[in-house]
């Protein structure tokens, strides 16, 4: 039986690796008919995204590559995910713009790590994140700023929240091509995350930090 | 030497002679529409109001080169392709690929629709029209449009037909030559059109060969499209008018479009400071080929700046390329909405005092 489900991750992993998105969920979904493990199925697929973020770092892989492998990554991982209660509750959106690859990759990576995320989508604006936080009740918020004309809406946020009486219920994780720690820093956020990975863990601090205060 | 009007100017530059002054280039959709005193929803569908709007821009900011549009996807309303439209913004709300689950079928399903076929693309042809007769002999025209792959992804979705490309790129790529080369040389060549003996340019935009954007596996096969589409523009057009670009992307590929393009093209207008690229190697590189346009960041110094910075920005963007090669002082996309108006006055200040030969 190991030596079996070894056989079906591989096949799985060799349709990631060639980007051959029809062929990984057919490997994925036989699988789970023979019984493999869902955790094992998702940590393959998790292995294979972060190893296509790390290609795209290296210069190895394009946008286009990181997008397709994302797609790939979506589809297994909606099938072989177990039902378990979520860790924490999570609202994302692009802020003002309607890039959205960064903010898909994030919300990907957060739902694999155990979060119930909500997309807000893109071209979001203040008002629509404090109407989503009565509304949801997250956790925590995440703030994608990709283009710098965008970069005041982060603070507008958090002004909005304030203004509201919500900012103390949540945490609010700001990140994007054009931000950096000293600018969430300026602006009052609870976290910054350079990249998709990193969001990832401050979130987990972010999620820790509401629960424990630490 | 005698003031040249806006469009000598430009000419002087691409033709790689001396003008009297480094021509000015920049453009925004938002302020246009702010000088035209409406909504986006009234705007988009008034040629009369496009053309006020454009008309304004350039005397008021006194730029050399005129581009006249709204957004990019009029053209493939025929397609189904729907806008949202608000009071200062016209952006995507259905492409026809699906963001979730790829589907190669799409691709292989496509058929020609005529690009001039929608209301809103004989509107933006009409609103041409009025502005090369206001003021076409006073300024010159930068228009024309992307090649194949970006008009297939603008119809699509850009991130589903990036993912797409890598998924099935025969599929991909079928459709492309199959529909969109078509399209696309009816579309450049109809936008043309309106601007009849003053056209004095064609401009073709490089999307696809930015370097995050272009898989390299397919950037041969990327590039040998676009040279193709616009071979077939300028046969269409019939006259030998220079060929300028827009790049305007993080990490423009300028070295493989120069090896690639050669003298099929004119001019490089890339976005610099702000992109890789630095606007020192380019003139290197290029100046001796091509001219160069480039040295306003639209999205930090004139967005976010002061006038004293823009100033400082427009000097070291003429201290590295005013006199080695034809520059053109331009943004490296349409400015940011919200753009200070202070910075347009600084600039246009700044390129007299030291853009003047």
């Amino acid at each position: 039986m190991k030596q079996d489900a070894q056989q079906h991750l591989q096949a799985i992993a060799r349709g990631f690796s060639a980007f051959k998105y029809f062929e990984a969920e057919a490997a994925t979904k036989r699988a789970l008919e023979a019984g493999v493990p869902r955790e094992e199925i998702t940590r393959t697929l998790m292995a294979l995204f972060l190893e296509a973020l790390e290609f795209y770092d290296e210069g190895k892989f394009s946008i286009a590559h990181l997008t397709a492998a994302a797609s790939i990554f979506e589809v297994g991982f909606e099938l072989a995910k177990a039902e378990v209660a979520p860790k924490g509750k999570v609202i994302i959106g692009t802020l003002g713009s309607s890039h959205y690859l960064g903010k898909d990759i994030i919300r990907l990576l957060l739902t694999a790590d155990g979060f119930e995320v909500v997309d807000l989508g893109e071209i979001v604006l203040p008002d629509d994140v404090v109407e989503a936080v009565e509304r949801e009740k997250p956790d925590i918020v995440a703030l994608a700023s990709m283009i710098i004309a965008c970069l005041p809406l982060q603070a507008m946020t958090i002004g909005a929240l304030q203004a509201k009486g919500l900012r103390d219920s949540v945490q609010v994780l700001v990140g994007g091509a054009v931000t950096s720690e000293r600018w969430a820093t300026e602006i009052g956020a609870d976290g910054w995350a350079p990249d998709a990975p990193r969001a990832v863990e401050e979130a987990n601090r972010l999620l820790r930090q509401l629960r424990e205060g630490v | 030497m005698a003031e040249m009007t806006g469009a000598e100017r430009y000419l002087c530059c691409l033709h790689g002679e001396r003008p009297d002054k480094v021509p000015l280039m920049h453009w925004s959709v938002d302020l246009s529409l702010a000088l035209a005193g409406v909504s986006m929803r009234e705007f988009a569908f008034d040629p009369e109001k496009i053309a006020l709007g454009h008309i304004r821009y350039v005397q008021k900011y006194k730029t050399d080169v005129c581009i006249v549009n709204t957004d990019l996807w009029w053209a493939l309303e025929p397609y189904g392709v729907e806008v949202y439209i608000t009071d200062r913004l016209i952006y995507p709300k259905k492409t026809l690929a699906d963001r979730t689950r790829p589907d190669p079928k799409i691709y292989e399903d496509l058929e020609y629709r005529d690009p001039f076929a929608g209301k809103r693309a004989e509107v933006l042809r009409k609103a041409a029209e009025i502005v090369s007769d206001e003021i076409g002999d006073k300024v010159a025209f930068k228009q024309g449009g992307y090649g194949p792959l970006s008009n297939l992804a603008l119809l699509m979705g850009v991130k589903e037909t990036l993912r797409d490309l890598i998924l099935f790129p025969e599929a991909v790529f079928g459709a492309i030559e199959r529909v969109m080369m078509d399209w696309t040389v009816d579309y450049i060549a109809g936008s043309l059109e309106p601007w009849k003996d003053r056209l004095t340019n064609i401009c073709w935009g490089f999307a696809s060969l930015d370097k995050d954007l272009a898989p390299p596996e397919f950037k041969e096969e990327i590039g040998r499209l676009e040279l193709e589409a616009l071979e077939r523009v300028r046969e269409r057009v019939g006259r030998d008018v220079p060929v300028t670009t827009h790049l305007c992307g993080p990490r423009p590929d300028l070295d493989f479009i120069a090896e690639k393009f050669g003298d099929a093209l004119d001019e490089f207008q890339f976005w610099w400071p702000g992109s890789d690229y630095p606007l020192e190697d380019a003139v290197t590189k290029f100046g001796d080929r091509y001219a160069i346009a480039a040295g306003i960041d639209h999205t930090r110094t004139l967005l976010l700046g002061s006038p004293a910075e823009v100033d400082a920005m427009v000097k070291s963007a003429m201290d590295i390329a005013k006199d080695r090669c034809s520059f053109a002082l331009s943004s490296g996309c349409e400015l940011g909405i919200g753009t200070p108006e202070g910075n347009l006055t600084a600039l246009a200040e700044a390129r007299d005092k030291y853009g003047t030969y």
